[in-house]
């Protein structure tokens, strides 16, 4: 079903039927209405479906999927749209299965610390319902305002608290599929560790290309007493990324470690100005949680790490309005960053940490070796290195220029025992870098899985796995001028 | 010893020749499933930690390492193994522990046996070696294929070593019992659940719940002051439940041990002897009659695994998992003894 010229199926006829499952208005068709389907969180890459269809509950979805699969017609299913990765770009020819509309929170149940829940509830809107337990959703997406717990299974979403409370795949029980047939199957259940294969580990992360998730079963977690929020400044990066080292070393690990570069500092600081010291060369962010009295312990005993990793400035903040200011310089940094650019290309490889500073070393001499500047924010805990590329695509050459560096860094991740993405998915952006990290065998058997799911290919064709045909070198999230798509959210 | 190549060519060898063959380390969970025919290709001479980066909290071993071994080295940078997998008959391989995808104790409280596995590298039934995942906590390039062969029983393919992440060992350790009936015990995991307690492990039996904490010591002490309880010396306690060497694990003649997994707050069996662990959720009852035990799991929307038993797969499950094992080997060369159905591939 790859680059198709033509429709393969009878437009007027599939068109019929479709309209015949959901109610008027659920369906649409005139260019204006798809104009917003027309790309995900990553507008660089845009092509307007052929419809979207918006069904308000499983059946409409069964009966949509047994539609499509009758007339062999594309299906990439949407959340809430706000992907980094083309996930959710639509087919030409496809259908945009929106989940927007199947939004209820079907059941918080304090009893088993678990919640049932709609494909399109908002991640956020998961401890809203739950925090009158004293329980919350615990991964974090920056965009989990809006974004949707059927996406985050899709993607696997992480957030800056994965270090401590692992990400999507960690945290969901059970979910309703309808698998490219039209049936619904169960997987998981209402309590952890179903027998036979372990079908939930399969979905989680598989970017809406084996079945789409109606409805959902998470585990809530209770709220932690007390949270410290810490800053520390350091002189080189090399004592940063030694300052992570010693704090996991300690046994301690904090709900999350993050750490930015200078440029990264200072770009965040002159637009959120959150006290963060400019002439620092690398700051650690570093958040720790739990009971009151474990709180008080962590934070007297991290704060003697860095000050052993030769940290020459700390700030701790225990109050909400100070650990608010704290973030917000971090999680303002890539709209910060976009200040000083026209455009910028953000990288998402994860790297062991033990590489961070060889890593950097490296990025650097592509930087002067492209003569593009580079600003590194990091998910230090857990390798996750977010390099961002800033170029003008208006001057001859740079676009090319950052996206081959971005390649080269990429692969760079990928030598070291890294992996080209590490958050924010495959999708139709990082296609040639999986040819980097995997191997035709690898590959293939990729091709097999999927097949085993959905036999004729219809869901979400051409994303998340690379033909074997297809090789090439490069990715990145492209910000034209500042304008990340939706500018509103926070991004880590 | 790297025995990579060999384990290959024995798998290709296997296929042309239309061989079944059986996975097996040392088979200390062989009387979990029923016995199936095939080859033995036993993979104890695998072994070896290939790299183990206490800092980066990852530690890679081959299949055929004993999990003791793992343990051991863990121990000696003061970490551990988060889910805490079972050694049963004090023996188990590394290979073993990820291929039956186990967890002890600290389960819901630490994550699974899965959660643990970054990576794994595998020869499939085509003989193809493959890595996926690997040495780092966020990854999502591609499907998560580490993951989907933690459990398999070896259905897939042939793990030849894995990536697991592994934790610090926390400061300071307690038990903390109280004596309660089985109804009054499954209320305070309940409410304890509700809290942010540093808890790694509950288990009653007998009359009396185990709460194990694991942290700061201000941490457990502010635990003890507000819930009480008797103090008990545990670790062995902790290490025979999760081996199943404790007494409430010991099966009579006739009688049969069920995993049931439950919603936590779920009625416990009437009439049976039960150990409850993972808050609730996990309860070890014994029986005479598994079909009673089956049916009352299947009423509180839960799994029973009766020891020795095939599991019990819904048909659509098990079909998509049949068309899983032949994705991924397609001449159904491994012979698994978990029943996928798949029993007539040859």
């Amino acid at each position: 079903m790859s680059r198709m010229v033509e429709a393969t199926f009878n437009k007027k006829l599939v068109l019929e039927l479709l309209r015949g499952v959901v109610p008027k208005g659920n369906l649409i068709s005139d260019p204006a209405g798809l104009k917003p389907y027309e790309c995900d969180g990553l507008t660089a890459i845009r092509e307007q479906p052929w419809v979207v269809i918006l069904p308000e509950n499983e059946r409409q979805v069964c009966a949509v999927m047994r539609i499509c699969r009758d007339h062999e017609v594309p299906i990439v299913p949407r959340g809430a749209g706000t992907g980094l990765s083309g996930g959710a770009r639509p087919h030409k020819f496809g259908v945009v299965l929106g989940l927007s509309k199947m939004n209820r929170i079907l059941e918080i149940d304090p009893d088993n610390c678990v919640a049932r829940l709609e494909a399109g509830v908002r991640n956020l809107a998961i401890s809203e319902a739950a925090a009158v337990h004293g329980l919350y959703y615990a991964p974090d997406p920056s965009s989990q305002i809006a974004c949707s717990i059927g996406g985050n299974v899709a993607e696997n979403s992480g957030g800056v608290h994965c270090l401590k409370y692992g990400l999507t795949v960690h945290n969901v029980l059970g979910a309703r599929v309808v698998m490219s047939d039209g049936q619904v199957l169960e997987i998981g259940g209402p309590w952890y560790d179903a027998p036979g294969l372990d079908l939930l580990a399969a979905l989680c992360g598989s970017e809406g290309m084996l079945g789409i998730v109606t409805e959902i079963t998470v585990a809530l977690l209770p709220r932690p007493e007390r949270v410290a929020v810490m800053l520390a400044a350091f002189r080189t990066l090399n004592d940063a990324a030694d300052a992570v080292a010693a704090v996991i070393g300690a046994g301690i690990i904090p709900a999350g470690m993050e750490m930015m570069d200078q440029l990264a500092v200072q770009a965040a600081e002159q637009f959120a100005h959150a006290g963060y010291p400019e002439d620092a060369e690398a700051i650690l962010l570093i958040e720790l949680d739990g009971t009151d009295s474990e709180v008080v312990a962590m934070v007297v005993q991290v704060e003697r790490l860095m000050l052993a990793q030769h940290a020459y400035h700390i700030d701790v903040a225990t109050d909400p309005d100070n650990q608010m200011r704290l973030w917000k310089g971090r999680k303002s940094a890539f709209p910060a960053v976009g200040r000083l650019s026209p455009d910028y290309y953000c990288m998402d490889g994860t790297i062991p940490r033990r590489e961070l500073a060889h890593v950097l070393k490296e990025i650097s001499q592509f930087s002067s070796e492209y003569g593009l500047a580079v600003a590194n924010v990091f998910h230090a805990g857990d390798g996750n290195l977010h390099p961002l590329i800033l170029f003008d695509a208006n001057k001859p050459g740079e676009l090319e220029a950052a996206e081959q560096m971005g390649g080269r860094i990429l692969e760079l991740c990928v030598r070291v025992g890294g992996t080209v993405t590490g958050e924010h998915g495959v999708g139709i952006e990082k296609l040639d870098q999986m040819c980097v990290q995997f191997t035709e065998h690898e590959l293939t058997q990729f091709f097999a899985l999927k097949a085993a799911w959905d036999p004729r290919g219809i869901l979400n064709p051409g994303k998340g796995i690379p033909t074997l045909t297809r090789c090439g070198e490069l990715g990145g999230i492209h910000v034209r001028h500042g304008e990340l798509p939706y500018a509103e959210l926070e991004r880590f | 010893m790297d025995l990579s190549e060999s384990l290959k060519a024995y798998i290709v060898e296997a296929g042309h020749q239309d061989l079944s063959v059986q996975i097996s380390g040392q088979g200390s969970k062989s009387a979990w499933l029923p016995e199936v025919d095939g080859e033995m290709l036993n993979t104890l001479d695998h072994v070896g930690i290939e790299s183990y980066e206490p800092d980066e909290l990852v530690i890679k071993a081959r299949c055929g390492t004993p999990l003791k071994e793992l343990r051991r080295l863990l121990a000696q940078e003061n970490q551990l193994l988060p889910p805490d997998p079972p050694e049963f008959g004090d023996l188990g391989t590394v290979g073993g522990a990820i291929a039956s995808g186990f967890s002890g104790p600290a389960r819901p409280f630490r994550g699974a046996l899965r959660d643990s596995v970054l990576g794994v590298e595998l020869i499939n039934g085509r003989g193809e070696l493959m890595r996926f995942g690997g040495q780092v906590m966020k990854n999502v390039a591609g499907y998560d294929v580490s993951r989907l062969n933690t459990g398999a029983f070896g259905s897939l393919g042939l793990l030849l070593n894995v990536s697991l992440r592994v934790a610090p060992q926390p400061d300071h350790e307690a038990t903390l019992r109280y004596e309660l009936s089985a109804e009054e015990a499954l209320t305070m995991c309940r409410q304890i659940a509700l809290k942010p307690y540093p808890v790694t492990g509950t288990f009653w039996h007998g009359g009396c719940l185990n709460v194990r904490l694991s942290g700061t010591e201000q941490g457990i002490n502010a635990v003890m002051s507000e819930r009480g309880g008797e103090q008990i010396e545990s670790q062995e306690m902790w290490t025979s439940i999760r081996d199943h060497r404790h007494v409430a694990f010991s099966v009579h003649d006739g009688g049969f041990l069920c995993r049931v997994i439950a919603p936590p707050s779920a009625p416990l069996p009437e009439g049976c002897d039960v150990a409850v662990e993972w808050g609730g959720g996990l309860r070890w009852v014994h029986t005479e009659e598994p079909a009673a035990i089956e049916a009352y799991a299947e009423k509180i929307g839960g799994w029973n695994w009766t020891v020795g038993a095939p599991v019990e797969i819904s048909s659509g499950q098990r079909q998509l998992m049949k068309r899983i094992k032949h994705a991924f080997d397609p001449n159904g060369t491994f012979r698994s003894p978990l029943d996928l159905g798949d029993s007539n591939a040859h």
